[in-house]
């Protein structure tokens, strides 16, 4: 015999062994006197969900004839109630005084902010400083740090008198 | 078992108390077995049993609307089997099981092999219980002979052919479950 097949086979007995089990629970006989138990739980049990029961004395007409009835009654009881409700409801008294804006406040109503007198200054671009004249602290590239450095601390030296002879001044 | 069907779908109100004492002598006995094989419990299976017939008193107007009586019934009870068995968690499953593994026959046999076969009862359905609940409610319900496939698809709400294959599958796996040593639990 195939191992395979015998394996089936052997899971087959197995689970045809549980089943017997559940074939034996499906085959048990209920407890005596079940069907009278449930049958006198049933007459005990209240009528179900009938809410209103039409009492069936009444034939067809009369029976709608009352249903009306009925309707017209809920029907009344519902609108007096909103209307008891609605009589006894007083609205509040409306006053006399008509209060009017203060012109001062610029058109704004009485219980807003005030701006506290501050004045709104729009924000500008700052530009670029210059503290130098334009030319004084630019260093020429030919010149030695030596003479640099003494021709920045010059015009710090200079005598505001003495004058210094121009080219103007020597070709005169 | 045939219900008598006619009784029922002409029953009018008058008669649907009749009707219904008949569906009781018909049927208690077929659901009280639905509901033992899920509660593994007799008091709770009768319990479940006369729950479904008052759920059925109150629609008793409905009666004559139901095309298999039967089919429809043991739904009803299944449910509440279902979900009394998920309610109540205060007893022991263990205790359930051996309970019900003493009360199924062993007539003909030694004091020895009563108590074997009450152990290897118990033990089945321990694996029955370690089943995945779909493939269990199959196999639950197609232990009972007077249910075909199509009957256990509509008690369950699904495809006939996932029934067949949820039954095999779980066919396959108590067939597993069963080989396992005992010890190994």
């Amino acid at each position: 015999m195939n191992p395979s097949t015998q394996y089936d086979s052997l899971n087959n007995a197995n689970a045809h062994s549980g089943e017997d089990t559940l074939r034996l629970i499906a085959t048990l006989p209920a407890p005596a006197g079940l069907e009278d138990r449930i049958k006198s739980r049933l007459k005990s049990a209240p009528g179900g969900g009938r809410v209103l029961m039409w009492p069936s004395s009444l034939a067809g007409g009369a029976r709608s004839t009352v249903r009306a009835v009925a309707a017209a009654a809920i029907v009344f009881v519902v609108v007096g109630g909103g209307w008891g409700v609605y009589s006894h409801v007083k609205p509040a008294m409306e006053s006399n005084v008509i209060v009017m804006p203060r012109q001062g406040d610029g058109g704004r109503d009485a219980g807003s902010f005030s701006s506290a007198g501050a004045m709104r200054t729009p924000q500008t671009l700052k530009g670029p400083v210059l503290t130098h004249p334009e030319g004084e602290g630019q260093i020429k590239s030919d010149e030695k740090p030596s003479e640099q450095i003494a021709t920045r601390k010059a015009p710090r030296a200079r005598n505001p008198r003495t004058k210094t002879p121009t080219v103007e001044s020597a070709t005169r | 078992m045939e219900i008598f069907d006619s009784a029922v779908h002409d029953a009018t109100r008058p008669h649907a108390d009749e009707a219904l004492a008949a569906l009781v002598d018909q049927y208690a006995a077929t659901l009280y077995r639905v509901a033992l094989s899920i509660l593994r419990n007799a008091t709770d299976a009768e319990d479940a049993v006369q729950e479904a017939f008052l759920r059925v008193l109150r629609h008793r107007e409905t009666l004559g609307e139901i095309r298999d009586h039967r089919v429809w019934l043991i739904r009803i009870v299944w449910n509440i089997s279902l979900d009394r068995k998920r309610r109540a968690k205060t007893r022991p499953e263990t205790e359930d099981i051996s309970e019900l593994a003493r009360m199924l026959p062993a007539d003909g046999l030694s004091a020895e092999a009563k108590v074997s076969a009450a152990q290897h009862h118990a033990h089945v359905l321990a694996c029955v219980e370690r089943l995945p609940a779909k493939e269990r409610e199959v196999l639950i319900l197609s232990a009972f002979e007077e249910l075909s496939s199509v009957e256990i698809a509509e008690v369950l709400g699904v495809t006939e052919s996932s029934v067949r294959s949820r039954l095999f599958r779980a066919r396959n796996l108590m067939a597993e479950l069963l080989q396992r040593p005992r010890s190994i639990r």
